[in-house]
C-alpha cells in the first residue's frame, strides 16, 4: 500500500523546506496539507519537487500561494476560488482531494449546517469531476464540550447518512478522529474499514489521548494498530502525526517505522 | 521659460473657480493650523515639563522601592527553589484550597469513556499525596510563543508554557497550552481544568507508571498530582510588586 506524508507532519517552515526534508528522508509521496508556512515560492516548491518525481495528494484548506485560505463548508462558499484551487489541482496532476465537513456554532441547527454542507459539496463535487478529481470527505471528531463549535460528521449516525445521500463521493477515515468519537469501538472501526473499497479515498493516521486531536506519534499502544490486518488493501494511509521541527534522520526512522508496521500487519 | 515665467503662465491658467475654491480650501485650513499651533507653542511646554516631573519622581520611587522589589525577587526565588525539590510544600496553603473549590465546581466535562474520574477531597492536607514518601519536584517554568501554529483547519499564535516535572527519579517536560489567537477577532484560552485535564494528567500517569503503588492509588495520585501542577503555574507566574504610574490621557480625547 501507498505510504503517504501530510506536510501537516511538518509544519511552520517553508514548503521547500518542508518538502527537501520529505526528499532526503527517502519520502517520494506527500500530501498538501496546512502547516507549512505560505510563501510566494509555493507552487514553485511544489512543482520542482514534483518534477523530480515527488507524487502529490491534496487535503481541505492545503496551503498552495503566499497566504493560508482557510474554509468551512457550512458556509456559503466563493466558488471563483474553488475553480481557481481544482485548476490548479488539475494542472499539477492531482487526482485526489479531500475536505472536512466543516463546523458550525452550537447555536445553530445541525440540520441547517448539514444542509450548506451537501450543496456546497455537491457543488465541489462537480468541479472536482470536470478536472478528473476523485473528491472526498473525512470523518470528524466530537469537540470538547466548552468549544462554541461542533463538527459536522463527528458521529457515525452522520457519517452514515452522508454515505447514503452522497454515494459518489469518497469517504477519508481518520483513525486518530475516531479515537475521539462518543462511542468508539472496534466493530465500528472495522464496520467504516469494510466500506467497499470504491467508497474509500485514504486513511489518515496519528495517535491522541482520546480526547484531543494531537496528532502525537503512533506508538504499541496506539488503539488501531491491532486492527491493521483488517485494513483495506491498496487504500493510500497519510501520517498525520507531528514531526516538526525533528532532523532528516528522525523523520525517516518514523516513515520507515510505519511502512514496517504496514507490511507486517497490512500484507504489504 | 524660466521657471518663474512658467508659474505665472500657469496660475494664469487656473480656471477661476478652482482658483477661488483652492483659496477658500487654504484659508479654511490656515485658520485651524493657526491654531493648532498656537495650542502647541502654549501647551507643549507645560507637557514636556509634567513629562519630566514624573520621570524624576518616578525614579525617586523606584530608589526607595528597591529594596522591598530585590527582597520579594529573593522570596520568590526560595519559593520556585521549594517546588523543584517537593511541590507538596503547596498543600497547606489557603489559595490551593480555593482553587480546588472552584475547580470541583467547574462543570465536568467528562464524557469520554476512556479515563476514570477519580474525585479529590476539597482539603488537600488530607489527600492521599500527603501521606506517601513521594518528592514532586516542579522546576524550568519557560514560556513560549509558537508564531506558526496550526490545527486541521487553521493557522493560529500560539501561547504554551513548559515545566520539568520529577516524580521519584522519573522526570519529564511537559507542554501545556495558554492561548491560541487565531485573527484579531477570534482566540481561545485553554482554562485551568483544560490544563489539568487534557495535558498534565496524561503526562502525570505516564510518569506513575514507573511507580510502584496500586492501581486504585495510581489513579487518586494522578488526580491529587495534576491539579496540584495546574495550581502550581499560578505560582511561577509570580513576579515582584512594582511601583507603576500610569495615566492615560486617550479616553478624554
Amino acid at each position: 500500500m501507498e505510504l503517504y506524508i501530510s506536510l501537516s507532519a511538518y509544519g511552520g517552515v517553508s514548503t521547500r523546506e518542508a518538502l527537501t526534508i520529505f526528499w532526503n528522508a527517502g519520502i517520494r509521496h506527500t500530501e498538501l496539507a496546512i502547516g507549512p508556512k505560505p510563501d510566494a515560492d509555493t507552487t514553485q516548491a511544489i512543482e520542482d519537487f514534483r518534477q523530480m518525481g515527488m507524487v502529490y495528494r491534496a487535503h481541505h484548506a492545503f496551503v498552495w500561494s503566499d497566504r493560508h485560505y482557510p474554509f468551512n463548508l457550512t458556509q456559503p462558499q466563493d466558488w471563483k476560488y474553488f475553480e481557481h484551487l481544482t485548476d490548479y489541482l488539475a494542472s499539477i496532476g492531482i487526482t485526489a482531494y479531500s475536505v472536512h465537513g466543516g463546523n458550525f456554532s452550537k447555536t445553530t441547527e445541525r440540520a441547517k449546517a448539514y444542509t450548506t454542507f451537501v450543496e456546497n459539496v455537491h457543488y465541489l463535487h462537480q468541479l472536482c469531476l470536470a478536472r478528473d478529481i476523485v473528491l472526498g470527505v473525512e470523518t470528524m471528531y466530537p469537540t470538547s464540550p466548552i468549544s462554541s463549535v461542533e463538527n459536522l460528521l463527528d458521529n457515525a449516525t452522520e457519517l452514515a447518512q452522508f454515505c447514503q445521500d452522497f454515494p459518489q463521493i469518497k469517504i477519508v477515515v481518520d483513525l486518530a478522529h475516531l479515537n475521539i468519537w462518543h462511542h468508539k469501538n472496534e466493530v465500528m472501526l472495522n464496520q467504516w474499514l469494510e466500506l467497499p473499497l470504491e467508497r474509500l479515498l485514504e486513511i489518515h493516521i496519528s495517535d491522541n489521548d482520546g480526547r484531543q486531536d494531537i496528532h502525537s506519534r503512533i506508538t504499541d499502544n496506539t488503539w488501531w494498530l491491532s486492527q491493521m490486518t483488517n485494513f483495506p488493501k491498496g487504500i493510500p494511509l497519510v501520517i498525520e502525526s507531528r514531526l516538526n521541527r525533528l532532523p532528516v534522520s528522525v523523520v525517516q526512522q518514523e516513515y520507515e517505522r510505519i511502512a514496517d508496521l504496514c507490511y507486517l500487519f497490512g500484507g504489504g | 521659460m524660466s521657471s518663474v515665467k512658467l508659474q505665472q503662465l500657469l496660475i494664469v491658467y487656473v480656471p477661476e473657480k478652482l482658483s477661488k475654491a483652492m483659496t477658500n480650501s487654504n484659508s479654511l485650513l490656515l485658520s485651524y493650523e493657526e491654531l493648532v499651533q498656537n495650542h502647541a507653542n502654549q501647551f507643549d511646554p507645560q507637557i514636556a515639563s509634567l513629562q519630566q516631573l514624573v520621570e524624576t519622581r518616578m525614579q525617586e520611587i523606584r530608589n526607595a522601592e528597591q529594596t522591598l522589589v530585590e527582597a520579594q525577587a529573593i522570596e520568590l526565588k526560595r519559593i520556585t527553589d521549594a517546588l523543584a525539590s517537593d511541590v507538596r510544600c503547596l498543600l497547606s496553603t489557603p489559595g490551593l484550597r480555593t482553587f480546588v473549590q472552584e475547580l470541583k465546581q467547574t462543570k465536568s466535562n467528562n464524557w469520554y469513556t476512556r479515563k476514570s474520574k477519580f474525585s479529590i477531597a476539597e482539603d488537600p492536607t488530607t489527600w492521599l499525596l500527603a501521606t506517601l514518601e513521594l518528592p514532586i519536584g516542579l522546576s524550568n517554568y519557560q514560556t513560549h510563543e509558537d508564531l506558526n501554529g496550526y490545527d486541521d483547519e487553521r493557522n493560529f499564535i500560539g501561547y504554551s508554557y513548559t515545566l520539568s516535572l520529577r516524580l521519584g527519579s522519573a522526570e519529564r517536560s511537559v507542554e501545556i497550552p495558554l492561548k491560541r489567537i487565531y485573527n484579531v477577532k477570534e482566540s481561545r484560552e485553554t482554562s485551568a481544568k483544560e490544563q489539568i485535564d487534557y495535558y498534565i494528567s496524561g503526562e502525570v500517569e505516564d510518569l506513575l507508571e514507573e511507580i510502584k503503588y496500586t492501581e486504585e492509588q495510581k489513579q487518586q495520585l494522578a488526580a491529587e498530582i495534576s491539579t496540584l501542577i495546574g495550581y502550581s503555574t499560578k505560582i511561577f507566574t509570580l513576579k515582584p510588586r512594582t511601583a507603576i504610574f500610569e495615566y492615560s490621557s486617550i479616553s478624554e480625547g
